[in-house]
């Protein structure tokens, strides 16, 4: 009798722990798709998900529907150089030289900290957050002349930044004619220049922001700079004009 | 005697009775009834496009949109015993939605349509450690991060390393691989987290997830498909072939459309998947898996290139 409740014991024990020893499974075959999320595919909307998403849309609503300005055109980022370019990094410079009560003297911002288009027509709060969505404060640095040659080669590699005060005609990434604040650039001198923490930071590789002898975080958000000055041309009864000159240009 | 060999042979019945059911079962592991179904769905870059692209967006006009998504992936789910629903990261930024609420509509959607897992991308960081902390006690699943050190940060234990998930018969492990931070972040948001070696960790969990015995892992990487033309910038097409153990990648950053999933050979010259699905809710990736014992084959799986190197 022993014999076999050994058996059965032994039998048992087998069976319990292949049921707890994980079986090795292989692939046999594969198919991989790709579903476009739109009206095409037939499925009617969660109708759950969208009233969650209404009721909190209610709070984005009640801040961004504000009506800030008129627009005569579009603008988008360009580059090297472009109309929604132009207009944020003269929003930086114009805005943050009047809230610190001193003339900076150029303004530089990063291409891919632009993340949407400006309409034409009537311009929202809500627009203006989807082209600068980032909590990203002017940051003012006082750039060495060994920075400035280094900002002047990146922005040349990197195939144009934002800028406002600052043109360049480039021959090549070392050689270049650059007027600040309608002055030649004097390659021997420390040049204010209004940038975001982030890029002060390193972001986007700009290193070069390290080259200097002082950086002040201002604690304004580049965003409001942006929409100060749009809403003081509303203000002023004016509408939004793109200004498309190109400030950075190549030389053949 | 003869009472003690009746008893014997009754015992004996049932012993046979019993052992015949996983008898049973192997027998009908043979058949075509044994294949085991694995659905793997994926998003990427979300950037909180919590409704659909507005009306007059000159590419996506009504695309996207979470609603819609949560029903695709409803009705998959009533087709599929074993979904797995991934992200790969930058499910923050982009939207209003995210400046006023920080993430926590996200997270709390993405948890309610069932997510399983999702990596942390560049984005994740636009509001600090801090904001990332706290929009996170939102996400009811793991933030899988196996190449940020987050130790010395608020997100401490917020994160996890690998993680396996058993669906059915199977074990999925998974990994995450989150690109470098310096340069891409400013170091103000990223605090004290320490960016590791991609390749080295990947290799390192992989690995560990092997020999825990998992069928099937799958690498969550918001490094970007591929910089051929910048040197000492890793994307996932370079990153596949210098890694090992890893059978699907899932990518993100680079917001790349594809037709169907780019196929890279690893270190063991092994093909393995790479899928990314655009951005802002755009796609939903599918892969659909079908598995068998190791045992019931006769020959190795075809879609291999080379025969995989023998698991120990």
């Amino acid at each position: 009798m022993r014999k076999v409740y050994i058996i059965i014991s032994l039998l048992l024990f087998t069976m319990i722990s292949c049921n707890f020893s994980h079986e090795p499974k292989v692939v046999l075959k594969d198919s991989a798709q790709y579903y476009s999320v739109s009206k095409d595919l037939n499925i009617q909307a969660d109708a759950e998900y969208d009233s969650i998403i209404a009721i909190y849309k209610v709070g984005v609503d009640s801040v961004m529907e504000e009506y800030i300005v008129d627009s005569e055109q579009g603008l988008s980022r360009k580059r090297p150089s472009g109309a929604l370019n132009n207009l944020i990094a003269d929003a930086m410079r114009i805005e943050i030289s009047k809230e610190v009560d001193f003339n900076v003297d150029f303004a530089m911002y990063n291409y891919y900290g632009i993340r949407n288009t400006l309409p034409k027509g009537k311009i929202i709060k809500g627009n203006v957050f989807e082209v600068l969505p980032f909590e990203n404060q002017a940051t003012l640095v006082h750039l060495s002349p060994k920075g400035m040659k280094h900002l002047l080669t990146y922005i040349y590699k990197s195939g144009g930044q934002p800028i406002s005060g600052l043109e360049v005609e480039y021959t090549d990434s070392i050689n270049y004619n650059a007027t600040i604040g309608g002055n030649e650039f004097d390659t021997t001198a420390y040049y204010w220049v209004v940038t975001s923490d982030y890029a002060a930071n390193g972001g986007d590789n700009m290193n070069f922001f390290q080259e200097s002898d002082s950086i002040f975080y201002t604690g304004i958000l580049i965003r409001n700079n942006l929409l100060n000055y749009l809403e003081n041309l509303n203000a002023n009864n004016l509408k939004l004009t793109a200004d498309t000159v190109s400030r950075i240009t190549y030389k053949d | 005697m003869e009472k003690n060999r009746r008893e014997f042979i009754k015992i004996l019945g049932s012993v046979a009775a019993l052992s015949f059911v996983p008898g049973m079962l192997y027998a009908s592991q043979k058949s075509d009834d044994s294949k085991i179904r694995l659905t793997i769905l994926s998003t990427n870059d979300q950037h909180s496009r919590l409704e659909p692209f507005p009306a007059n967006d000159k590419k996506y006009a009504n695309q996207g949109g979470y609603a819609q998504r949560a029903a695709l992936i409803n009705s998959i789910r009533q087709e599929e015993d074993n979904v797995l629903l991934l992200d790969a990261g930058d499910i923050f930024q982009g939207t209003p939605f995210f400046n006023i609420y920080g993430g926590e509509l996200e997270f709390k959607l993405m948890s309610k349509m069932g997510y399983d897992a999702s990596t942390i991308g560049n984005h994740e960081f636009d509001n600090g450690l801090n904001g990332l902390s706290k929009a996170s006690v939102h996400a009811k699943f793991p933030f899988i991060c196996s190449n940020y050190d987050f130790s010395d940060t608020i997100m401490k234990d917020k994160t996890i390393p690998y993680k396996i998930i058993e669906k059915g018969e199977l074990k999925i492990g998974i990994i995450g691989i989150g690109v470098k931070l310096d340069g891409l972040v400013s170091s103000k948001s990223y605090g004290d987290t320490k960016y590791l070696d991609p390749i080295e960790k990947a290799n390192e969990y992989a690995k560990l997830l092997k020999e825990k015995s998992c069928d099937f892992i799958i690498c969550l990487s918001h490094l970007g498909v591929d910089y051929p033309s910048e040197e000492n910038k890793i994307g996932d097409v370079e990153f596949v072939s210098k890694t090992r153990n890893i059978d699907y990648l899932i990518g993100g950053h680079t917001h790349t459309f594809m037709e169907a999933p780019m196929e890279v050979k690893n270190l063991d010259g092994k093909l393995v998947k790479i899928s990314h699905s655009g951005w802002g809710g755009l796609r939903v990736g599918r892969l659909d898996l079908e598995f068998d014992s190791k045992k019931n084959l006769a020959y190795e799986p075809t879609y291999t290139l080379k025969k995989v190197k023998k698991q120990a």
